[in-house]
């Protein structure tokens, strides 16, 4: 039920909204209303002052006159009548009460002015104007006082003056009804009006409740959605950020090293592409590349460890940046290789000194972590030149002129020359080619026998690889092994090597079984000796050619036993675990450890032929060759002293009670053929085989080998064969 | 409890409000209600007066002070007597003129409004001379007389000061003109005193005693 009395309901403890709502909305128009009422009294009191001065100013006696009562009580009884509630309005506004004197008042005033204008009808509208204002408090509470002073006005009148209300006129004694009835009438169609104007009020605050309400839930959802798309803002603004640090830091190491915050490749060709630009614009302008690689990084890194070995490469990098000018870009390229472009250069000889000073800075020790390192580097220079339009062509002739300064020695600078180009590039051919080698049959086996140097007896082969090229004829082992030990070709290549070579002594163990227990030598590269499957391949090797794995001996240098000695002792056990016999190969010439020596299960050392080649001479070599030989009779080994090409080595080989031997002074490595043919015909003495034609057939070797063969006399060959060896 | 104070002061000051303002009006109706001083006017037309009655009917003389704000109602009212006499009376207004104001002074709207209305001549009064011959005082006197010059009736034809309406004056003169009866011979005058010097205002008992003596 809609409450139309306000006041009342203003102290409840629970109000609905649309309580409150409607509650301010009247208080606002009683306010508004009080406000108004104080105006219009103000401008009553002044219109009865008006009033009183144009109807009555004065009052007369003949010819004396003096001011009219009226005009007294305009001005002072009006006063009375409009301050209170003028004063009420200020002190009070909005107060029941102050409404209920306003009515009083507002009516009153109508009384007074009715008075003042000498009772004319006209001015009794001033009552019925001053109820319809009374009305706009939209409260009909308020049209009671003001009833309530007409209807005591007119009894009053009626009692003391009655003619003033009821007229003089017989029909007139009942006019007081018809006053009454008009106020009444005037009451009620005001009391019907506020009812219906508070009702519409009422509708309108429940409506405003209701718009508030679903504002209200608008606004928290806003508030929500707000709070949300803030905090996903927030998100997106620290992801973007992370994004453009990331981005930020995803193109610093596209083009820097993550190591040593150098230049990276891509920089590197960057500035390599600018520098050339300039270069071809200004004919005057030179400048070079400087390719740079630590001699022994490999050294420091599996000695001391990566961390070490990165640490180097920052320190080395730090050194760079302190040598090099400002405007010079300085570069890791990967692994230990650095770049240096040196622009602007006022002649070209300012590179190789730029270099020199490089050498000497990176040459100073090093300090990682408690350990002292001394590191050497070789630089490649590549100097401008018109020829060049690309920046990698740059950067690849100063690879290249590093590499020749690799080749001699180390430690040094080169520059670059179009021969080391031509070089690189054959090089590079050939290891195209050699791709191909084992596919297309290029690559065939040659044997060398190994012989007793007490009975001259064929005691085994060494199988060595050689390739013929389609063009190129035969290339040496020493000119593609490298290629094939760097690509890693090696690893196919060995595989076939093992294979062939055991496919060939298997045949001839066939075709002669007496001489099933000589043994066939293969040479392990390091790369083939690290394969994790290496014992599972060699044991399918063997199965699959049906050879004795006593009759495959392998060859493994000392210096890869010596890069991983656990790992290398427990492939080595595996190996031996197939029968198959161990070898260390070119002994004397690594860093054997003589306490791991004991611990490999080898059978044999095969003294380098650097020490054989010497064995003649006064310089201590001999006493080596007799050291090593009694290590081995100590530690049950077999002793092969390879590159044997003199009587007097061979001589000097017996006087030292060496076994076994083999090189051009018994037989230079042989084709299949003539080695099968020594293998079935010259049994048992070697060297009456060797004396036949087939075993003349100069073997297919490289020219330092062929004049070693060319010199290789009968006598030497009259060893018995006993033995076969492959290198690869 | 302060705000049942500041209602109890409220109250006491509303109800003081409230009396002050009655005793203000009730000032304002005493006044109003105050009568001036009644003629005891001749019961024959006066011989020597200039003016002549209707010998066809009767005739209507009032006394007026061209200023008085209190006898705009009596014009108002002999105006509203005049259109109910539907012409069975001719009336005099006479407006006194002391002597010590120019020529024009007594011409005023009050002057213009009694000129305005059927029936009646405005006549200048100079010195109130016609006035004292009827034995006028009182602005708004007016008195009635017969064909033969004979007084009907002597009053004022206002309920109160200044006050337009039903009255008994008015009224018993429209009787006495329409059905030739009369409830009242006399009713009080409210109006101005014609002539300096003379009583304002006389109380209720002197009013009631003049009818009596009338």
């Amino acid at each position: 039920m809609q409450n139309m009395n306000t006041d009342e309901s203003a102290g409840a403890p629970f109000r609905s909204r649309a309580e409150n709502l409607f509650d301010e909305h009247r208080q606002a128009i009683f306010k508004r209303t009080d406000r108004m009422f104080a105006v219009l009294m103000l401008v009553q009191w002044v219109a009865g002052i008006a009033a009183a001065l144009w109807f009555s100013p004065k009052t007369w006696a003949g010819s004396q006159s003096q001011t009219h009562i009226h005009v007294w009580a305009a001005i002072f009884l009006g006063s009375v009548i409009s301050l209170f509630p003028i004063t009420l309005t200020l002190l009070r506004p909005g107060e029941t009460s102050t409404r209920y004197i306003i009515a009083t008042a507002q009516v009153l005033m109508s009384s007074l002015l009715i008075h003042l204008t000498g009772g004319r009808i006209e001015t009794h509208f001033h009552v019925f104007g001053s109820l319809a204002f009374i009305s706009c408090y939209r409260d009909w509470r308020v049209l009671v006082p003001a009833t309530i002073v007409v209807a005591a006005d007119h009894f009053l009148r009626g009692v003391f003056w009655p003619e003033s209300v009821y007229g003089v006129l017989t029909v007139s004694n009942w006019r007081w009804l018809e006053h009454a009835g008009w106020v009444l009438f005037e009451d009620a169609f005001l009391f019907i009006a506020i009812r219906r104007n508070v009702s519409e009020m009422w509708d309108i605050a429940e409506r405003t409740d209701e718009i508030k309400g679903l504002n209200e839930g608008l606004e928290t959802r806003v508030a929500e959605r707000t709070a949300q798309l803030v905090t996903s803002n927030e998100e997106l603004t620290r992801e973007v950020a992370e994004r453009k640090q990331i981005e930020k830091q995803l193109l610093h190491n596209a083009f820097h090293d993550g190591l040593t915050g150098l230049a990276n490749r891509a920089l590197f060709i960057d500035h390599l592409h600018l520098a050339l630009g300039h270069a071809q614009r200004h004919e005057t302008h030179q400048f070079a590349v400087l390719f740079l690689d630590l001699d022994r990084f490999k050294t420091v890194n599996d000695s001391l460890g990566h961390m070490a070995g990165d640490k180097l490469l920052v320190e080395i990098a730090r050194r760079l940046e302190r040598v090099m000018r400002p405007g010079d870009t300085v570069a890791r390229l990967g692994g230990d290789e650095f770049a240096v472009l040196l622009d602007d250069l006022g002649e070209a000889a300012e590179a190789e000194t730029v270099a020199k000073r490089l050498q000497r800075e990176l040459a100073l020790p090093c300090d990682l972590g408690g350990h002292e390192v001394v590191t050497t580097v070789s630089i490649g220079i590549a100097l401008s030149s018109s020829e060049y339009h690309r920046p990698e062509d740059l950067l690849r002739d100063a690879d290249t002129a590093m590499y020749r300064a690799k080749k001699l020695g180390k430690a040094r600078h080169e520059v670059f020359e179009h021969a080391m180009h031509a070089s690189a590039m054959d090089l590079l051919g050939l290891e195209r080619d050699l791709r191909w080698a084992v596919e297309r049959g290029e690559l065939f086996l040659q044997y060398q026998p190994i012989v007793s140097l007490d009975t001259g007896e064929l005691r085994g082969f060494e199988a060595l690889v050689r390739w013929r090229h389609p063009k190129r004829g035969v290339i040496p082992p020493a000119k593609f092994i490298p290629i094939a030990e760097e690509t890693g070709l090696i690893i196919p290549i060995g595989k076939w090597v093992l294979g062939e070579a055991c496919r060939q002594m298997r045949q001839w163990q066939l075709l002669s079984p007496a001489h099933a227990h000589l043994p066939m030598n293969v040479n392990l590269s390091g790369r083939q000796f690290m394969q994790p499957n290496l014992p599972d391949q060699i044991a399918e090797v063997l199965r699959e050619t049906g050879l004795d794995a006593r009759c495959l001996k392998l060859e493994i240098t000392e210096s890869v036993v010596m890069d991983n000695i656990e790992t290398a002792i427990r492939t080595l056990e595996q190996l031996r675990a197939l029968g198959v016999e161990l070898s260390i190969d070119d002994f004397g010439t690594g860093y054997s450890s003589l306490s791991y020596l004991q611990r490999f299960p080898v059978s044999t050392l095969k003294i380098d032929r650097s020490f054989i080649s010497r064995i003649t001479e006064r310089d201590g070599t001999a006493e080596i060759v007799s050291t090593i030989m009694k290590l081995a009779r100590t530690l049950g080994m077999d002793v092969v002293a390879e590159g044997v090409e003199t009587e007097q080595q061979r001589a000097q080989l017996r006087a030292l009670e060496c076994e076994f031997a083999q090189g051009y002074y018994f037989s230079r490595p042989v084709d299949s053929d003539a080695a099968e043919a020594c293998f079935l015909r010259s049994l048992p003495s070697v060297a009456h085989l060797l004396q036949t034609e087939s075993c003349r057939v100069p073997p297919v070797h490289t020219a330092p080998d062929a004049a070693r063969a060319v010199h290789a006399t009968p006598a030497a060959l009259q060893l018995r064969v006993e033995s076969t060896q492959v290198r690869v | 409890m302060k705000p049942k104070k500041n209602r109890m002061i409220l109250l006491a000051t509303g109800a003081l409000w409230i009396l002050i303002i009655c005793a203000g009006i009730g000032v304002l109706w005493s006044y109003a209600r105050t009568p001036g001083v009644a003629a005891t006017a001749p019961e024959q037309w006066p011989s020597d007066s200039p003016l002549r009655h209707s010998a066809d009917g009767a005739t209507l003389v009032m006394m007026a002070h061209p200023h008085c704000p209190c006898t705009r109602a009596s014009v108002g009212e002999l105006a509203r007597l005049m259109a109910q006499a539907q012409g069975r009376v001719k009336a005099y207004v006479l407006f006194v003129k002391p002597s010590d104001f120019p020529d024009g002074w007594e011409k005023t709207d009050l002057s213009a409004s009694a000129s305005a209305i059927p029936n009646v001549t405005v006549v200048r009064d100079d010195e109130g001379v016609e006035a004292a011959r009827f034995h006028a005082a009182t602005s708004g006197q007016t008195m009635l007389y017969d064909a033969r010059g004979k007084l009907l009736f002597s009053g004022g034809i206002t309920g109160a000061r200044g006050h337009e309406g039903d009255n008994a004056g008015r009224a018993a003169i429209v009787s006495l003109l329409t059905t030739n009866e009369s409830g009242e011979k006399g009713t009080p005058v409210y109006g101005c005193p014609l002539f300096a010097g003379s009583a304002e205002c006389v109380t209720g008992k002197e009013v009631v005693r003049a009818k009596h003596e009338h």
